[in-house]
């Protein structure tokens, strides 16, 4: 694990948006962020087929609720 | 037997007359728009003075304004040309009594002459009370006739898609915004173009395209918003 | 069976999407003229921002057919499924790049032509939305949005000529353009242009699903029993 040399405020994102996030290895590494989009992504999927079998189900007469 | 093209233009001229002959009898769009006009110029001549011997200012900014007060008086004034046929439920008879198209081009020829008097009443004030020297006055004239027709015409199309709607004023005005703007920067520029005496650039064609485009288009499409 | 397919083919759209997001960040390098890894949020950005102007040709074409294609409601039901998908992605452009800009060039917004475009697409959007949701006859709705939509594709065009010469007026100096720079490599170019056709086919699934939902609801007005 690399050591952080300086002490910054505030969360990560919250200096992303201030600008000063952005350098290479701070980001605690690229796997951290492919990972958590990986999940965003396949949380959007599974949401999506969710919605496509019931919008299915209600097209084939299951329109009573 | 007149022929079908004589019909259509005698259509387009009825519409255009009587358009005329009612504001004439009432003055509401001439007093909406004069008022404002001349109101907003009063409040930018108290508010900045005579901006026009600041030469930076004079390029940079009251080009901008100057069509901004005519942006704003166009909405005071022209969508009246349509909402006030559905509110005295004149519209039907309208329907009736002339092709879509020669009532477009009636309404557009209405609108288009009512903005152009207006310039020639707003423009000549605001560079007087502005103090605004303008290098080409030629090259202002056509910013201002090509300009003035672009907004004209984009404001009656857009009027008779508004007065479909509930809600028509501010309706207007949240449509016309994004449809008039690439005409207002291009009229802009012209205009700046003008006071500073530099060439029009290629501002004045695509301007004229601007023009030609929504007259097209209007033709087009106005047919399909007037008739179920 | 046609589930059998119709899964399979869903499946290999998160599979493409997975790909495409781990190329982003582990296949592509990031670009060395922008500080850090940062040049990475535009393998996300880009494409958002191309799958929004698709929407907005897509709606402009449903409504043409709808106009003179015999008036049929799915191609009504389709223009303003497009218009709100491509809200959507619009949105997710907009922040994306004025994160981004933050992070290059100090600031959240420059009005350079790309920015300037995102935001009069989204106008124009917005505009159409308020106009539909105005009127209640349906039949009215869908005729006279039809033709904003039209009218909007015939101006749109106009801002591409004039908003690179404004720019130039206010930021004398050449504001560094991204898309340019990225292309020269091509792992980040084969990258994008992945990204670019996922979104796209990403689109037209929620598009779908919208449109269906929204023709459920139109019957279920219809015919509410």
């Amino acid at each position: 694990m690399r050591e952080r040399t300086t002490r910054r405020k505030g969360g990560f994102f919250l200096r992303t948006l201030k600008g000063q996030e952005g350098d290479t290895m701070e980001l605690g590494g690229l796997g951290w962020i492919f990972a958590v989009n990986l999940i965003i992504w396949t949380g959007l999927f599974v949401f999506l087929l969710r919605i496509e079998r019931r919008i299915a189900g209600l097209e084939a007469g299951g329109k009573g609720r | 037997m007149p022929s079908p093209t004589s019909i259509w233009v005698g259509s387009a001229r009825a519409v255009f007359t009587k358009d005329w002959r009612c504001e004439l009898r009432s003055r509401y769009a001439l007093n909406a728009i004069a008022l404002f006009a001349v109101t907003t110029l009063v409040v930018t001549s108290a508010a900045l003075g005579p901006a026009g011997t600041n030469k930076s200012l004079a390029i940079n900014v009251l080009p901008a304004m100057l069509w901004l007060i005519l942006l704003f008086a166009a909405a005071a004034g022209l969508p009246r040309a349509f909402v006030h046929e559905e509110e005295s439920h004149t519209a039907i008879a309208l329907r009736l009594a002339s092709p879509p198209s020669a009532l477009f081009v009636g309404k557009l020829v209405f609108g288009v002459s009512l903005l152009l008097g207006i310039e020639a009443l707003v423009a000549p004030l605001y560079l007087g009370v502005m103090s605004l020297e303008v290098a080409s006055p030629g090259l202002l004239v056509i910013a201002l006739v090509s300009g003035g027709y672009g907004l004209a015409a984009g404001s009656v199309l857009i009027a008779a898609l508004a007065s479909q709607a509930r809600g028509r004023s501010t309706l207007f005005s949240v449509l016309a915004f994004p449809v008039l703007m690439p005409l207002l920067l291009l009229a802009i520029e012209l205009t700046r173009n003008a006071v500073a005496g530099d060439a029009a650039g290629p501002a004045l064609p695509q301007l004229l395209l601007y023009d030609g485009s929504v007259t097209i288009a209007g033709l087009m499409l106005f047919p399909s918003v007037w008739n179920p | 069976m046609t589930r059998t397919i119709s899964l399979g083919l869903r499946a290999a759209l998160w599979l493409v999407m997975s790909l495409c997001i781990w190329g982003a960040f582990f296949y592509a390098w990031s670009d060395p003229a922008f500080i850090g890894q940062s040049s990475r949020i535009l393998f996300f950005h880009v494409p958002m921002a191309w799958t929004s102007f698709v929407a907005y040709f897509a709606a402009a074409v449903w409504s043409g057919r709808y106009l003179w294609g015999g008036r049929q409601p799915r191609h009504d039901r389709a223009a303003a499924a497009a218009v709100e998908c491509g809200v959507l992605f619009g949105v997710l452009a907009t922040v994306t790049g004025a994160l981004w800009a933050r992070i290059e060039w100090g600031a959240f917004w420059n009005w350079d032509p790309r920015q300037t475009s995102i935001v009069v697409v989204l106008l124009f959007y917005g505009a159409y939305l308020a106009l539909r949701s105005a009127m209640a006859d349906r039949e009215i709705r869908a005729r006279i949005s039809s033709v904003y939509a039209l009218i909007a594709l015939v101006v749109t065009p106009f801002f591409y000529f004039i908003v690179p010469r404004i720019t130039d007026s206010l930021h004398p100096e050449p504001v560094i353009n991204a898309e340019r720079k990225l292309d020269v490599d091509p792992r980040m170019f084969q990258v994008l242009i992945a990204s670019a056709l996922t979104y796209t086919i990403l689109f037209f699934w929620i598009h779908n699903l919208r449109a269906r939902t929204q023709a459920l609801a139109d019957a279920r007005e219809d015919d509410p029993s």
